[in-house]
C-alpha cells in the first residue's frame, strides 16, 4: 500500500514487547529509510523491498529492541544463551562443563542462565559431574537461591582466576595449588556480547548519538534506564548498553509504562516559544547538528529549519549557535550588563548547590542562570569582561552528568577559544574561569567562591 | 478534591510525588523527618574529573522538583499511625508536633518508607564502632557531601583526624550471610565502593587501595564494572572475605586466605571502609499491619491484593534492595501505573 499512513501507538525496531493494550507493529532495522517528526507524531519511512513499495508509518513512540551480537570464545562450545536441551536432558553421563567470565566478566543474566542449566542437568542426572568455572557469580532475581541450590546439589564451583584454566576443543584443563583437573565433556560457554547489528545506521537515520562502544544510549545519568537523547525513542537490550540483560525486567516495565503515558499526550518542557524565522534561516543545518535532543528538522515547504516543540528540551543551544541569528525565544530579555564580577551558572547544578548552601555564596555577584552553560558565546564573554571591567566565572555540570548530554564539553571549547583570544589580545586570561560541579557540592561552591571573591577583590 | 498520599520523603517517595504532580495530580507527601531526603540525603557526589554515575545529581533534581511543585503539599515531622478504609478512599491517622489528627480523602496511597542501614541494626562486632580507622561506607558517603576539592582542584579532605596512605574496602557486610539475616546480595555495595575508590584514586594517585569481595557485581544501568577496570585504576582486589582483623598502632592488619597460593596472608591498612547492604525497614512489620501487606522471607514488603485493586502502592527499597537509579526507575513506573489507572476509571 504505497503512500498510505498507518497509525501506531508504537513501532518496534526489532523484537516487540509483550503488551496487548498497545497498537504496534515491528520492523527490521535494515528496512528503515528515515525518520521525521517528534514524540507523539513520528513518521518512519520504510525502504522498498521485494514486492513492497516504499511506505510510511506514523507512531507516537519508537522502541529499539535488538539482540546483542554474540561471539563464543571457542567455536566448538555451545552457547549459554542458546537452546541447551540436547545437552541437559536424558541420561547423559558426560561431564557438563559450564564456563562464564571468560575472559571478561559476564553480566548477571549469564550467571542466571548458567545456574539454570546446571540445575536442569542435575535434575535429569544424579550421577553426572557438573563443573562451573567462573570469576564472579553475579546476582539478579533469584540467582542467590539458584546458586545455593546448585551448591547443595553438588555442582562443583571453581573460580578460574584463582588458578589456571586452559580450554580447547578437546577439553578443559584446570590447575590450582590444591587441584588438578583434566576434563572432557559437554562444554557450554558464555558468549561475548557486543552492540546489536545495525546500530550505527540506526543512529544516523533516527538522529540519535551512539556511546563510545557503539550502543545507542549515551553514558549519561539522565537517560536511565532506556531513554535515548531523543524524546519518545527508547533503546533496550543489545541496542542500549553492555549490561542491559541484567536489567531486562526494569527496561521492559519502565518502557511500557512510558509508552502508555505518551499516548495521553505529552507536555512541552517549558512555556517558552522557540522559533526559527524562515526568512532569516540559511538552512546550514548547524542547529540540527548541535541539538542534543534531535529536536530540529528541515521543513521542505518553507525551505527553513524548524524546532519541534515537544522534542525540544529547552537548552537554547541552537539559539546561541545559529550563524544567521534566525532563532528567537519568547522569554528572552535584553540583559543590561552591569559592572562587577559576572557569573553564569547552570540551573541543573550550581543553581541547586547555591540554594542548598547556608548563606548565598553568590551574593554580591552579577549572576545569570541558564538552562545549560553550553549557550555561552565568545562575543558575550568579551562584552561581559568589558562591561564588568572585571572577571567572568562560568559554572557548569560534571562531564557526563549534563542534562543536555554534551553541554559541558561545548562550553569548555568556547572557554578555551575565548582564553586563546584573550592571550592574543594580551589580556590576563585568568579573568575568565570555567569550573564544573554537581548539585551536591554546596560546601565546595561556598568555599571556592569565598576564596575566589577574596582573590578577585585584591 | 481527592489527593494521592505518599508516605516517605526519600528518593522513592519524592520521585512518585514529582511524577504525579507533573501529570496534574494533587499529592500529599508525609515525611517523618524535618526535611526531604531520607537515607540518601547526605550522600556525596562521587565525580572524579568526570561523572562516575552515582546519580546524586539526578536525585537532587527530583528533590528540587518536589520543593518547587505547587501541587505537592509536604508535611514534615509527621508519623503515620493508621490507615482507615473509607470505601472508595482512605484516611490516614497521623501524628505531628501538635498531636494526632486525620487526613482524609486520599484516593491512593504510596508506601515509600525505604530501608534501614545495616549499621543501624544493632548487629556486627563491637570493635567496629570504637576504632576511628574503621568507617561505614555511609559515613564515607556523608563525608563526601562536604567535599571541597572539585572546584578548587585541591585534594580531598577527609574528616578522619589523620591522612590515610592506604584504604581497604570490605564488601558483603550485612549481605550474603545467614547470621546477618540477609541471604541475598544487596547489589549496591560493589558499585558505591568502586566509586568511592575512584574518588580516592583521583585525589591521591599514590594511595594504596584494595577491595575485598566474594563476587564482584555490576554497578547499575550504566557502569560495566570489571576486574580490568580495577586494574586500570590500580585498585587491588581480593576474591575473598578477610578472616580476622587485628588493630595495631601502626595500622589495621587483615588476615585472609590466598586461595591461589593456598596459604594465609596479611595486608596492612590505615583505613577500612565497611560496605552496608540494604536491609528491610525495621518498621516493615508495622507497615504490613497498617496497610494489609505481607513481608517476604527477607522482611521486605509485598502486596497481598493487587496494587491497582487496593489502591495501595509500594515504591523503592521498601520492596527490595536497589540502587538510586533503580529506585528512581521503579518509582517512576509506580507513578505511571497510578496515572494510567486513574485515566482508565
Amino acid at each position: 500500500m504505497s503512500g498510505s499512513q498507518n497509525q501506531y501507538d508504537v513501532v518496534y525496531i526489532g523484537q516487540p514487547l509483550e503488551d496487548d493494550s498497545l497498537n504496534f507493529t515491528s520492523i527490521e532495522p535494515e528496512n528503515l529509510a528515515g525518520c521525521r517528526g517528534e514524540i507523539g507524531d513520528f513518521t518512519l519511512k520504510l525502504k522498498a523491498g521485494g514486492e513492497e513499495a516504499e511506505s510510511k508509518l506514523s507512531t507516537a513512540s519508537i522502541v529499539i529492541n535488538l539482540p546483542y551480537r554474540e561471539e563464543l570464545p571457542l567455536e566448538e562450545a555451545d552457547s549459554l544463551s542458546g537452546d541447551l536441551s540436547h545437552l541437559l536432558e536424558g541420561e547423559n553421563e558426560k561431564p557438563l562443563i559450564i564456563i562464564q567470565d571468560y575472559p571478561d566478566l559476564s553480566p548477571a543474566a549469564v550467571s542466571k542462565w548458567g545456574l539454570e542449566a546446571a540445575l536442569k542437568a542435575r535434575e535429569n542426572s544424579e550421577q553426572r559431574d557438573i563443573y562451573y568455572f567462573y570469576k564472579a557469580m553475579r546476582f539478579m532475581e533469584e540467582n542467590d537461591e539458584l546458586y545455593e541450590r546448585a551448591r547443595s546439589q553438588e555442582v562443583i564451583f571453581l573460580k578460574h582466576d584463582l588458578g589456571e584454566l586452559n580450554i580447547d576443543k578437546d577439553g578443559v584443563e584446570y590447575k590450582r595449588e590444591d587441584i588438578e583437573l583434566e576434563l572432557e565433556g559437554d562444554l557450554v560457554m558464555a558468549p561475548r556480547l557486543s552492540p546489536a547489528q545495525g546500530t550505527e545506521e540506526l543512529a544516523k537515520k533516527l538522529n540519535i548519538e551512539q556511546d563510545e562502544k557503539g550502543y545507542l544510549q549515551k553514558n549519561n545519568v539522565y537517560l536511565q534506564p532506556t531513554l535515548s537523547g531523543k524524546r519518545g525513542v527508547y533503546v533496550l537490550s543489545g541496542a542500549r548498553g553492555p549490561n542491559a540483560l541484567t536489567y531486562q525486567e526494569e527496561e521492559i516495565s519502565y518502557t511500557l509504562t512510558e509508552l502508555k503515558r505518551n499516548l495521553r499526550g505529552v507536555e512541552e518542557i517549558d512555556d517558552e516559544e522557540r522559533e526559527i524565522d524562515d526568512q532569516k534561516c540559511i538552512v546550514c543545518y548547524t542547529c540540527q547538528r548541535v541539538c542534543p535532543h534531535g529536536a530540529v528538522q528541515r521543513d521542505d515547504e518553507l525551505n527553513s529549519m524548524t524546532i519541534m516543540d515537544k522534542a525540544c528540551q529547552g537548552c537554547n543551544l541552537c539559539i546561541s549557535r545559529c550563524p544567521a541569528g534566525a532563532i528567537t525565544r519568547s522569554g528572552e530579555e535584553e540583559r543590561e550588563l552591569s559592572a562587577g564580577t559576572q557569573v553564569i551558572i547552570c540551573e541543573n547544578s550550581a543553581s541547586i548547590a547555591r540554594d542548598k548552601a547556608e548563606n548565598d555564596p553568590l551574593q554580591g555577584l552579577e549572576v545569570e542562570e541558564v538552562p545549560c552553560v553550553s549557550t555561552v558565546k565568545r562575543e558575550n564573554i568579551f562584552s561581559r569582561l568589558a562591561a564588568g571591567e572585571s572577571e567572568v566565572l562560568v559554572l557548569g555540570c560534571i562531564s557526563e552528568a549534563c542534562k543536555h548530554l554534551t553541554g559541558h564539553d561545548r562550553c569548555e571549547q568556547v572557554i578555551e577559544k575565548a582564553k586563546d583570544d584573550m592571550q592574543k589580545l594580551d589580556l590576563d586570561d585568568s579573568r575568565l574561569q570555567y569550573h564544573r560541579l554537581s548539585p551536591r557540592m554546596a560546601q565546595d561552591l561556598s568555599t571556592f567562591l569565598q576564596e575566589w571573591k577574596g582573590e578577585v577583590s585584591t | 478534591m481527592s489527593r494521592i498520599g505518599v508516605i516517605g520523603g526519600g528518593i522513592a517517595g519524592c520521585t512518585v510525588a514529582a511524577e504525579l504532580a507533573e501529570a496534574g495530580e494533587e499529592v500529599l507527601l508525609l515525611e517523618k523527618d524535618g526535611e526531604l531526603g531520607g537515607n540518601i540525603k547526605n550522600f556525596g557526589c562521587k565525580a572524579t574529573d568526570s561523572c562516575t554515575k552515582c546519580n546524586m545529581c539526578l536525585v537532587d533534581s527530583i528533590f528540587n522538583q518536589v520543593s518547587e511543585s505547587g501541587s505537592i503539599e509536604t508535611h514534615f515531622n509527621t508519623i503515620v499511625r493508621d490507615c482507615l478504609d473509607q470505601g472508595d478512599n482512605y484516611s490516614l491517622v497521623v501524628e505531628d508536633d501538635y498531636g494526632e489528627k486525620q487526613v482524609q480523602d486520599l484516593s491512593e496511597i504510596v508506601v515509600a518508607t525505604g530501608y534501614t542501614r545495616w549499621s543501624q541494626l544493632e548487629t556486627g562486632t563491637p570493635e567496629i564502632f570504637s576504632d576511628e580507622r574503621i568507617v561505614w561506607a555511609s559515613d564515607f558517603e556523608d563525608m563526601l557531601e562536604g567535599r571541597k576539592d572539585q572546584l578548587s582542584g585541591r585534594s580531598l579532605e577527609m574528616e578522619l583526624g589523620y591522612q590515610p596512605d592506604s584504604a581497604v574496602f570490605l564488601q558483603c557486610n550485612g549481605s550474603r550471610s545467614l547470621q546477618e539475616k540477609a541471604r541475598y546480595c544487596s547489589r549496591v555495595c560493589c558499585g558505591y565502593n568502586y566509586r568511592m575508590a575512584q574518588v580516592l584514586r583521583h585525589s591521591f594517585p599514590e594511595m594504596d587501595l584494595s577491595i575485598f569481595f566474594i563476587d564482584m557485581q555490576e554497578a547499575g544501568f550504566l557502569v560495566e564494572l570489571s576486574f580490568a577496570d580495577l586494574e586500570e585504576e590500580e585498585i587491588d582486589y581480593y576474591n575473598c572475605k578477610p578472616l580476622r582483623i587485628e588493630r595495631e598502632d601502626e595500622g589495621l592488619i587483615l588476615h585472609y586466605e590466598d586461595q591461589k597460593q593456598g596459604q594465609m596472608e596479611t595486608i596492612k591498612t590505615d583505613m577500612l571502609v565497611l560496605s552496608e547492604g540494604i536491609h528491610r525497614n525495621d518498621e516493615n512489620e508495622r507497615w504490613a499491619r497498617i496497610f494489609n501487606l505481607q513481608q517476604d522471607d527477607d522482611g521486605f514488603l509485598r502486596p497481598i491484593w493487587p496494587e491497582e485493586q487496593a489502591g495501595i502502592y509500594l515504591a523503592g527499597t521498601v520492596t527490595s534492595p536497589g540502587d538510586s537509579a533503580a529506585t528512581i526507575t521503579q518509582s517512576r513506573e509506580v507513578a505511571s501505573r497510578i496515572i494510567n489507572n486513574r485515566a482508565l476509571t
